[in-house]
């Protein structure tokens, strides 16, 4: 739930990236934090394990600008995709506005795309949210492996009646990275030009 | 929806900064803070002899975060939460108090204030606070979030992420 903040005239908006270990969401931040101007994006903080595998979440928090003299600003999270970890998945999507689901399109990672989205649901179901009422977007990663399935099979498994925008992405090179973020971040405004 | 997690405007926002202000003189502490539970920084006061903060967004962010993992282990033991929350380093430490059910409040202190007193304080502030946000009678300021403002906002975005491919 985007929250609204009188006294600083800002308007707060959280949006999760989400999806199965290794699938790329920190390499989606890090990305959006070098290309995004320094002026438009606070510190990144990133809690992982030594190996570089995200513990607990990446942040990264933006700023849109100003409109009707409030200022608009995403913070965006990552979640930690080892299985494992769940109790930490759970716990990031406290107050979500918006989600991204980064895929993975290695043919041996179609199942963990699939799971990822179940256990997305199941979590969302703990704060008594359905994803069907939340922005959402599907970022279709790493079409640059060789031997990437076709994103057509990935979107059959996890959105078979095409209800949401996907976008192919290698997130690693910039390619797919702005546009889902700006596709949930227009949702998620959109969401709350409805509801007020 | 759209919804403030305390309703801190007007004369219950001047009353509230006061009471931080008082916070930070009487316990020594460096900075006070007001977080909503999904890391968002309300409001907050800084002690004039204060070092300048880390960034308020990263603190606040990570502060509420671990309330959230600290509320989950208590949970595991079949506590509802722990009734304590403190950090302790060499130099810096934070002190942290429920504010509601939306909200924390938080102490930053070092080693010139005694963790006592934070503590002690930071617990009547509190009270306090808890007092004028019942005794409110400031009504929410009215925001439109009309069309003009749809259209601004998908500017803005064009504006930061382009309205092309990355």
């Amino acid at each position: 739930m985007s929250t609204i903040n009188f006294s600083a005239r800002e308007i707060n908006f959280k949006i999760v990236y989400y999806g199965p270990g290794l699938s790329g969401k920190t390499t989606n931040l890090k990305q959006i934090y070098d290309q995004v101007p320094s002026e438009s994006k606070g510190e990144m903080v990133s809690l992982a394990t030594e190996d570089e595998r995200t513990l607990f979440f990446d942040f990264l928090p933006l700023d849109l600008g100003k409109v009707n003299g409030f200022k608009t600003r995403f913070h965006l999270y990552t979640v930690p995709g080892q299985v494992f970890y769940n109790s930490s998945r759970k716990l990031i999507l406290r107050g979500v506005d918006g989600i991204v689901f980064v895929a993975d399109s290695a043919p041996n990672r179609l199942r963990a795309n699939a799971e990822s989205l179940r256990n997305l649901r199941e979590n969302l179901q703990e704060y008594n949210l359905r994803l069907a009422e939340i922005p959402f977007v599907i970022q279709i990663n790493k079409r640059d492996l060789p031997d990437a399935i076709a994103a057509d099979m990935i979107q059959q498994v996890l959105d078979p009646q095409r209800r949401v925008e996907s976008f192919e992405a290698v997130a690693a090179e910039f390619q797919g990275v702005f546009e889902p973020l700006r596709a949930v971040s227009k949702l998620v405004l959109e969401k709350l030009a409805q509801k007020t | 929806m759209l919804e403030p997690s305390l309703d801190l405007y007007g004369e219950t926002y001047e009353k509230v900064d006061a009471i931080l202000a008082e916070l930070l003189a009487k316990s020594h502490a460096r900075y006070a803070m007001i977080i909503d539970r999904k890391g968002f920084v309300l409001m907050h006061r800084r002690a004039l002899w204060a070092p300048k903060p880390p960034s308020l967004d990263s603190l606040a962010t990570l502060i509420a975060s671990n309330y959230s993992a600290n509320t989950a282990i208590a949970n595991l033991f079949g506590e509802s939460a722990f009734k304590e929350t403190v950090q302790q380093g060499s130099e810096v430490g934070t002190y942290l108090e429920e504010l509601g059910e939306k909200a924390l409040l938080v102490t930053v202190f070092d080693s010139s204030a005694a963790l006592g007193r934070v503590k002690l304080f930071t617990k009547k502030s509190v009270e306090e606070i808890r007092v004028v946000l019942r005794d409110s009678k400031d009504e929410a300021p009215k925001v439109e979030f009309d069309q003009e403002w749809s259209s601004s906002t998908e500017a803005l975005l064009d504006g930061l992420f382009g309205s092309g491919k990355s």
